[in-house]
């Protein structure tokens, strides 16, 4: 199972996905490519890729949010309803509600970042 | 239509031939309402090929029920509203025909019906989960109640919130399994600062486009929920933190 961790640098919001893999050689420098920006439900996504010799070593989706919007929502002004911050939770379910998060514009940024990459 | 069903039933004395009636229901949904598919009734009629009238009756009580919740929920539910496709542009030539497209509704809609199927054949602990649209009822022995997880925006393999339930719906919106992105009915653009929106009540059909309007409406979605009678709602922010009904039963 791949470990995600979720940064938040503003104004990006930056995904890191899977582990590295092989280190390769250690006389191989790292070059990274970037895919390009690919417009998505959240923002334009972006997937950089590091490469060492010929193994991915890292891979890297940004996302670059939209402008804020003009009114920003104060919970202190709606009572009736309550805050949190998103947690990740593992707990044992039978049944999960949602829209799976399969990005088209992840995947399309990726092969660019791919072929740049000659891959 | 296009997304895997699951019907889970935990009674041992329900023949599974009741299972197989559920899924036949199923299956002729998709055959009549896929917009997917070039030959059920919402396809003809959005070709003109077909009349309302010459429909089949459950199409005149999807769209009615359509036309009441775009009223309810001040137009964010509207089965007009194009979906974009992930490129995110939509062309629409000049003096096309209107098209709907009623599967904000129709997902849930159709598992609720299969729902009073299982009902009807002495079924009473069950769980069916459409594409990310859930109705239990009963439990899962020896638990004493279903445990529902909200999908994590971000993390595949995590929840957001964990819902203890027996007699419930859930129903959820966000980015699509097809990478379609739900817009604003009003603007023609996705909606801005939201990842998605719960909703859970008694009905699926009605959760289920209560959560599509919600979504469409963006940051001001929550505070529309808030008004909802019968019916907690989450809905989580892009910035990360989430905003939930009083009655949104957290774990």
């Amino acid at each position: 199972m791949k470990r995600s961790t979720i940064y938040r640098p503003i104004p990006a919001i930056i995904i890191t996905a899977g582990a590295a893999l092989n280190a390769g050689s250690a006389a191989a420098a790292a070059q990274t490519y970037k895919g390009p920006a690919v417009s998505s439900v959240w923002g334009p996504v972006q997937v950089i890729i590091t490469v060492k010799g010929k193994k991915i070593t890292n891979v890297k989706a940004v996302v670059h949010p939209p402008e804020p919007p003009s009114q920003a929502i104060e919970s202190r002004a709606l009572p009736i309803l309550k805050s949190e911050v998103l947690k990740a939770q593992s707990a044992k379910i039978h049944a999960v509600s949602g829209a799976t998060i399969t990005s088209t514009a992840y995947i399309k940024s990726l092969k660019g970042a791919l072929k740049k990459a000659h891959m | 239509m296009g997304m895997p069903i699951g019907i889970e039933v935990r009674d041992l004395d329900v023949d599974p031939e009741v299972v197989d009636q559920a899924f036949d229901w199923l299956r002729f949904v998709d055959a009549t309402f896929s917009t997917y598919d070039p030959d059920s009734d919402i396809s003809r009629l959005n070709r003109g090929e077909l009349a309302l009238a010459g429909a089949h009756p459950e199409v005149r009580t999807v769209l009615g029920r359509c036309e009441q919740l775009r009223v309810e929920t001040d137009g964010y539910f509207d089965i007009r509203a194009p979906r974009l496709p992930p490129e995110g542009q939509v062309r629409v030539p000049a003096g096309a025909r209107e098209t709907i497209d009623p599967s904000g509704l129709v997902k849930g809609w159709s598992v609720e019906c299969a729902a009073q199927i299982l009902d009807a054949g002495g079924a009473g602990n069950y769980c069916i989960n459409a594409g990310g649209d859930v109705r239990v009822r009963g439990r899962p022995p020896p638990a004493l109640c279903w445990r529902i997880g909200i999908q994590h925006p971000f993390l595949r393999d995590k929840v957001a919130a964990v819902l203890l339930a027996n007699d419930l719906a859930i129903a959820t919106s966000g980015t699509y399994e097809r990478g379609e992105h739900i817009v604003d009915p009003h603007t023609g653009r996705p909606p801005s600062g939201i990842l998605s929106v719960t909703i859970i009540g008694p009905d699926l059909a009605t959760a289920d486009a209560y959560a599509t309007a919600a979504y469409a409406m963006g940051r001001a979605g929550p505070h529309w929920t808030a008004r909802l009678v019968g019916y907690e709602a989450m809905t989580i922010l892009s910035d990360e933190t989430i905003l939930s009904t009083q009655g949104f039963p957290w774990t």
